[in-house]
């Protein structure tokens, strides 16, 4: 029989979480945490807040589930289209299915200024969870 | 914007910690990860080397030296996530990788620091006897004088396990001397140390011994915080670990010196019995072998 004490169990859910890929979330500093604001009719601002860009791409924050007041861009420093405007990429934080009406309400979206991380959650943490950010260690990954 | 805190509701719920991911444990060795120093540490081992594989970076706090925590643990991580012993109690800092132990930082003390923690245990046995208390100066350790309060053969070499019935001997012979607890002897200590010239004493117990030192657990919490800022790791992204938080005899955990202002949103977790109870904050989780068997290896050994 092997006895496994109590803080080995512990250690067993973080390997657990790891092997499933569960990443650790943002540290809720409020010296370094802004709250976006969730109101429909501050979508545009929170966006423009929201934008996390490491000099060369840059992605604006957009909610994953888009919509209708919803501009998401994705702008690569360099490329333009034929008239010489930003060529927009392609859209890597929209979502395939729609939420319904899991989306949009009663979520919190959180920018941490010091890891560069846009993370979003709900009050029960049982709806949409995403975290994304632009990688400044490879800025651009092919390289 | 409005500054305002984020909200604590904010995707998890801090119950068990059962829901979380940490970037990185800060934890206790002795009491904690191995219920004494002679014990077999391998499931440890394993644990700590498949988490620094998964990124995870580990710092082992302990008081004791590095020989005795790299001997016992013998983990030789491949350093994706790494993975530091700061010991000596808040005196040195070890980073561990597949070649073995590195020092990183060491507290030197001077030759009037080293002179006045020896002048400062001399005064502390020689004011506990006239309060009719036995006690000696048995270790001259890195940067601490350890004075035994309890040099009687019975107790020469108490197990971790054994801490509540070392407590009731320590009690009753300071009781027998009409000591309150063992924050008389700390007082006494802490004012020796202040009259031998050290600015900044640190005094601790294991109730057993108080120490004098210049440094403590608190010393390696803040190395640590201040390593982990530089990667952008910080508060709630840390898991605190120990089995001494709250009060024991009088004297404050040992555990409780982990708590720095610089890991202040870090969850701080207790596997301790502790019988006074844990500050507020410490999540207790309650001490002993946890009385299940272990499956033959967990879900994330067998993926791995």
């Amino acid at each position: 029989m092997v006895v496994r004490t109590r803080f080995a169990k512990l250690l067993d859910v973080q390997l657990t979480r790891r092997a499933e890929h569960r990443v650790p979330q943002i540290d809720r500093d409020p010296g370094w945490v802004l709250p976006l604001p969730p109101r429909i009719d501050q979508v545009r601002v929170a966006e423009s807040f929201g934008w996390l860009g490491n000099g060369w791409a840059g992605t604006r924050g957009s909610l994953e589930e888009d919509g209708p007041d919803s501009t998401p861009l994705f702008p690569v420093s360099g490329v333009y289209d034929d008239g010489g405007k930003i060529l927009p990429g392609p859209v890597w934080t929209g979502l395939d299915q729609p939420l319904g009406s899991r989306g949009r309400t009663g979520h919190h979206r959180l920018l941490d200024l010091r890891t560069g991380t846009l993370a979003r959650g709900s009050p029960t943490g049982s709806d949409l969870r995403s975290m994304r950010f632009v990688s400044a260690a490879s800025p651009q990954p092919w390289d | 914007m409005p500054r305002t805190p984020p909200p604590r509701s904010f995707s998890r719920r801090r119950t068990g910690l059962s829901d979380e991911t940490f970037d990185t444990l800060v934890f206790d060795w002795d009491g904690t990860v191995v219920p004494d120093r002679l014990a077999d540490a391998k499931e440890a081992r394993d644990r700590i080397e498949k988490l620094s594989d998964a990124g995870v970076h580990i710092f082992i706090v302990s008081g004791t030296h590095v020989e005795n925590v790299d001997g016992q643990l013998r983990a030789r991580p491949r350093c994706r996530g790494h993975l530091f012993v700061c010991c000596n109690r808040g005196s040195e800092v070890f980073r561990v990788t597949g070649d073995g132990t590195q020092l990183l930082d060491r507290r030197t003390a001077s030759v009037d620091e080293d002179r006045a923690l020896d002048l400062a245990a001399a005064r502390t046995v020689e004011h506990l006897r006239e309060r009719g208390l036995e006690a000696r100066v048995v270790a001259n350790r890195l940067n601490r004088r350890k004075i035994d309060i309890i040099a009687v053969p019975e107790w020469a070499d108490p197990k971790k396990a054994e801490i509540g019935r070392l407590l009731n001997a320590v009690m009753a012979r300071l009781a027998a001397v009409d000591m309150a607890d063992l924050s008389e002897v700390i007082d006494v200590a802490a004012g020796a140390a202040h009259a031998a010239g050290l600015a900044d004493p640190r005094i601790t117990s294991d109730v057993k011994h108080v120490e004098i030192g210049l440094t403590d657990k608190s010393d390696s919490a803040r190395w640590a915080a201040g390593w982990l800022v530089q990667r952008g790791i910080t508060g709630e992204l840390i898991l605190v670990g120990g089995d001494e938080f709250g009060p024991i005899g009088g004297a404050t955990g040992s555990d409780s010196f982990m708590m720095v202002d610089a890991l202040s949103r870090a969850p701080v977790v207790s596997v301790g019995v502790e019988p006074s109870g844990v500050p507020e904050g410490v999540v207790q989780l309650g001490g002993g072998p946890d009385p299940f068997r272990q499956a033959p290896r967990c879900a994330a050994h067998s993926s791995s």
